[in-house]
C-alpha cells in the first residue's frame, strides 16, 4: 500500500525491487542498527542511575 | 621534554590535542584553497607546484589525479583530525575533569596513548603525501572498487590508499580508547557535590558525543579491516565480479561496493554529529554566560542531545538513497533524518530563548556562538531538501551536498571551536585574546563562509557534480564559471582571514593581556574552582565504579565491532551468488569447550580470593585453557591452509579468517590480562575489582566465541 503513495519513479524501483535483495538489507540494518540502540538506552540508563 | 611527551596529565594532553589539530586545520585549509584555484584556473601553470609535487604536477599544471588526492586528504584531514578531535579531545581532555571536580580522567594512561595513537595516525596519513603514486583520490569516503582494487585504479591508489586505511585504523583505535575514559569519567568521577543533572551542557554532550563515537569508530575500524583485505589478500568483500578497470580484469569476485556503504556510513553520519555537538554544548555555555542567564530549558537540551545521538543512529541510510536500495527503506531513513529537525530545533529555540531578555555582552566567544547558530540553521535547512529520496536523486552528489555539509558539519563545528578558544583561552594560557582582533576574524569569517558556500548551493541546484576537476570541459557547466571565480575568491579571503586569527593566537601567548582568574564571571567549575582539588576529596569507590564502567564502554566497541562483521556476513551472503559454505573444523567446537572451562574456573577462583593458594590454581588453570585455545586456534588456521582454504578462497572463509583473527586479539588479550592479575603480588593482591573485570572480560569473550560459532553453523 505504502508504494502506491509514492511518485511514479518510486513505485517503479520499488516494485522492480528484488525482494531477496531488499530483504537482505534491511537484514544487514537490523544488525548493525538494533545493538546500538540497546547499548545507547543501556548508558542513558546509567546515567539515570548515576543522577 | 620527556615528562611533557609522556605525560599523563590531561591538560597538558588537552594542548598536544590542540595544538595538532591547529597543524591539521592549516594543513587542510591549504589544500582546500589549492582545490579551490585549480577548478577556476585549471591550466594555471606554477612552478613551485611541480617542486612540491613532480609526477601530480608536470609542468606545474594540476593533474585531475592530483586534485582528487588533494580534496581526499582536505577531507579526511578535516574531518578526523579537526572536526573530530578538537572540540572533543583537546577541549574535553582538559575541561572536563575541571568542569566535574575531577582530579583527572579516568584514565591517565590512555589518555596519553589515545593523544599519541592520534598523533600517529596523523603521521601516516601525511606519509601518503611522499610515496609513490601520492595520495589517495577517492575521496574521504574512501568508496570501492576505486579504492580496493590498488593501483591500477589510479596513482593515489596504491601505496597512498593502504596508507590512508592504516591512518583511520589507528585513528579509530585513538577514538575508541578516547571515548572509553570520557563516558568512565563522567560517570563515576563527578564530585560528590555534583548530580549529572547539574553538569555544564558542554559535558552532556561530550558524554553523548562519546557514546556514539564508541559505536560508530568500531564499525569505520572494522570496514577499513575488511578493505585493507580486499587490496592485499585477495578478498572479495566489496569488489564484484567481472570489473575491467583501465583495461584490466580484476580478479576479484562476488563482492559489493554497496557494503562498503552500508559499514561507512553508519559511521559516516554519527561522524557529523560527533564533530558538532561538542560545539552545540560549548556554545550554550557561552551563550547562558554572556547572556547572563542561566540556559532556558535545560532538561530539554539534555533530552535533545540524547535524542540526536539516538536519532543520529538510525540515518545512515539517507545517504544511501541513489545505491538502489529499497525505497520503503528510503521513506523509513527519510522520516528519521526529518525527525532529527525535531531536537535540534528545541535547541535552537532555547538558545534564542536564553538571549531573549538578557543583557547580551558581545564578546568574540559569543559572536562565534551566535555564528554557529547562524550556519547551523542555514546549513540545516539544505539538509531539510538532501534528506527527501526524490528531491536526493537530482541534487546527490552535486555541490549542493558539498554546501550542505560544509555549513553543517564544517563551519557550524568550527564556529563552535573558536567560541572554545575565545571562550576558554585564558583559561589555558592565563593571557586574553585580543577582542578587536577576535571580531575582526569573526565578521571576515562569517562573510567568507556565506559568500563561499550559499552559491554553491545554486551550482548544485544548476547540476554541477562535486568531484569534477576540470568541469569547465563540459558545455553545460561552462556557463557556471563566473559563481565559481566568485567562491574561490570567497575561499582566498577566508583563509587569509584565518591569518588573523593564527597571529592572535601566536601573539597572545605570549604577549596578550594577563587574564583575571574568572574574565567572563562564569559559573562553571572550571572558572569558579582555581584547582579541581579545591573541590570535595573524591570517592574511594570512584575509581571502581570507573573500572567497571570502561569495562562496559570495551565491551560495547567489541560488541559493535563485530556488530560490524555479523552486518557484512549477512549483506555479502545475500547479495552474491559465490558463496561457499565453510565446513567449520572440529577444533572450533572444542574451542568453545576450552574457553567455557575458563570461564567457569575464574569464576570459582574470583569466589576464593581471599584464599590466595586456590585463587592462583583455579586462574592459572584458566590461563593455560586460554593458551591451549589459542593455540588451537594457529592450528585451525593451519589446517585450513594445508586444505587450500586461504582468505581469498570464499567469501565465508575470508569472514572466518577475519573474524577469528580479530577473536585471537581479544582471547590473547584475555589471558595475558588473566596472567597478570594472578601473578600481582601483596600488599595488592587481592583486588577483587581487578580479579571482576578481567573474570567478566573473560565471560564476555567465551559469549563471543559461541556468536560466532552459531553465525557460521547457521549461515556459513
Amino acid at each position: 500500500m505504502l508504494a502506491f503513495l509514492q511518485c511514479v519513479m518510486c513505485f517503479r524501483t520499488a516494485a522492480a525491487q528484488q525482494v531477496e535483495r531488499a530483504r537482505t538489507l534491511n537484514e544487514g540494518i537490523y544488525i548493525l542498527g538494533i545493538p546500538p540502540l540497546c547499548l545507547l538506552t543501556a548508558f542513558a540508563y546509567m546515567a539515570y542511575r548515576r543522577r | 621534554m620527556r615528562r611533557y611527551l609522556f605525560t599523563t596529565n590531561h591538560r597538558i594532553v588537552g594542548l598536544q590535542y590542540f595544538w595538532l589539530s591547529v597543524a591539521a586545520v592549516l594543513t587542510g585549509i591549504i589544500l582546500s584553497v589549492l582545490m579551490r584555484f585549480h577548478l577556476v584556473y585549471p591550466d594555471a601553470k606554477l612552478a613551485w607546484f611541480e617542486k612540491l609535487w613532480p609526477a601530480g604536477a608536470s609542468g606545474g599544471v594540476i593533474t585531475p589525479e592530483l586534485y582528487l588526492s588533494l580534496m581526499t586528504m582536505h577531507g579526511t584531514i578535516m574531518v578526523f583530525f579537526v572536526l573530530s578531535v578538537t572540540p572533543q579531545s583537546a577541549f574535553g581532555n582538559y575541561f572536563l575533569p575541571l568542569q566535574i571536580g575531577a582530579r583527572g580522567m579516568a584514565f591517565p594512561k590512555l589518555t596519553s596513548l589515545s593523544f599519541w595513537l592520534t598523533a600517529l595516525s596523523f603521521s601516516i596519513l601525511l606519509a601518503a603525501f611522499f610515496v609513490i603514486g601520492g595520495p589517495p583520490l577517492s575521496g574521504w569516503t574512501a568508496y570501492p572498487p576505486l579504492s580496493a582494487v590498488g593501483a591500477v585504479s589510479g596513482p593515489g591508489e596504491g601505496p597512498g590508499q593502504t596508507l590512508w586505511i592504516a591512518s583511520i585504523a589507528v585513528f579509530c583505535v585513538a577514538a575508541i580508547m578516547g571515548a572509553i575514559n570520557f563516558i568512565a569519567t563522567i560517570l563515576e568521577l563527578r564530585a560528590r557535590d555534583l548530580t549529572m543533572m547539574q553538569m555544564p551542557l558542554t559535558c552532556w554532550n561530550w558524554f553523548v558525543t562519546a557514546v556514539i563515537s564508541l559505536f560508530g569508530f568500531p564499525v569505520l575500524l572494522g570496514a577499513g579491516i575488511l578493505l585493507l583485505l580486499d587490496r592485499h589478500l585477495a578478498t572479495s568483500f566489496f569488489v564484484p565480479a567481472n570489473l575491467l578497470v583501465s583495461d584490466h580484469v580484476i580478479a576479484h569476485r562476488g563482492g559489493t561496493p554497496l557494503l562498503w556503504q552500508h559499514l561507512f556510513w553508519f559511521f559516516g553520519h554519527p561522524e557529523v554529529y560527533i564533530a558538532i555537538l561538542p560545539g552545540m554544548g560549548l556554545i550554550s555555555e557561552v551563550i547562558g554566560t554572556f547572556s547572563r542567564r542561566p540556559i532556558f530549558g535545560y532538561r530539554s537540551m539534555v533530552v535533545a542531545t540524547f535524542g540526536i545521538g539516538f536519532l543520529g543512529l538510525l540515518v545512515w541510510g539517507h545517504h544511501m538513497f541513489t545505491s538502489g536500495m529499497s525505497p520503503y527503506s528510503s521513506i523509513a531513513f527519510s522520516v528519521l533524518t526529518m525527525t532529527i529537525g525535531v531536537p535540534s530545533a528545541v535547541k535552537t529555540f532555547n538558545w534564542l530563548a536564553t538571549l531573549w531578555g538578557g543583557r547580551i555582552e558581545f564578546t568574540t566567544s559569543m559572536w562565534f556562538a551566535l555564528g554557529f547558530v547562524s550556519v547551523f540553521v542555514t546549513g540545516g535547512l539544505s539538509g531539510i531538501f538532501v534528506g527527501q529520496p526524490v528531491l536526493d536523486l537530482y541534487l546527490h552528489d552535486t555541490y549542493f551536498v558539498v554546501a550542505h555539509f560544509h555549513l553543517i558539519m564544517g563551519v557550524a563545528a568550527i564556529f563552535g571551536i573558536f567560541s572554545g578558544v575565545f571562550y576558554w583561552f585564558p583559561r589555558m594560557f592565563g593571557r586574553m585574546l585580543n577582542e578587536t582582533w577576535g571580531k575582526v576574524h569573526f565578521f571576515g569569517t562569517l562573510i567568507g563562509v556565506y559568500a563561499l558556500f550559499t552559491p554553491m548551493h545554486l551550482a548544485g541546484i544548476a547540476g554541477n557534480p562535486r568531484r569534477y576537476a576540470d568541469f569547465t570541459t563540459f558545455s553545460f557547466l561552462a556557463p557556471l564559471l563566473p559563481l565559481h571565480r566568485f567562491m574561490t575568491w570567497a575561499a582566498f579571503f577566508t583563509a587569509l582571514v584565518q591569518a588573523v586569527f593564527l597571529a592572535n593566537l601566536v601573539w597572545s601567548i605570549r604577549r596578550g593581556a594577563v587574564a583575571a582568574p574568572n574574565p567572563w564571571r562564569a559559573e562553571t567549575r572550571e572558572w569558579t574552582s582555581v584547582d579541581a582539588l579545591e573541590t570535595k576529596a573524591p570517592d574511594k569507590t570512584q575509581p571502581r565504579r570507573a573500572a567497571f564502567t570502561g569495562l562496559f564502554a570495551l565491551l560495547s566497541a567489541l560488541t559493535m565491532l563485530f556488530a560490524a562483521f555479523g552486518s557484512a556476513f549477512v549483506v555479502r551472503r545475500g547479495l552474491s551468488s559465490d558463496w561457499g559454505r565453510l565446513q567449520l573444523p572440529a577444533a572450533t567446537y572444542t574451542g568453545l569447550f576450552l574457553l567455557v572451562c575458563g570461564s567457569v574456573l575464574l569464576e570459582l577462583g574470583r569466589r576464593r580470593f581471599a584464599q590466595p593458594r586456590y585463587f592462583q590454581i583455579f586462574w592459572f588453570s584458566s590461563a593455560v585453557l586460554g593458551l591451549a585455545f589459542i593455540l588451537q586456534q594457529i592450528f585451525v588456521w593451519k589446517q585450513l591452509a594445508a586444505s587450500g582454504i586461504v582468505p581469498g578462497t570464499t567469501a565465508s572463509a575470508a569472514f572466518f579468517y577475519v573474524m577469528t583473527g580479530i577473536f585471537f586479539v581479544c582471547a590473547a588479550g584475555g589471558v595475558i590480562a588473566v596472567c597478570l592479575t594472578t601473578l600481582r603480588k601483596a600488599p595488592v593482591f587481592p583486588i577483587p575489582d581487578r580479579i571482576a573485570v578481567t573474570a567478566w572480560f573473560w565471560h564476555y569473550v567465551a559469549a563471543l566465541w559461541l556468536y560466532l560459532l552459531i553465525l557460521f553453523y547457521l549461515l556459513g
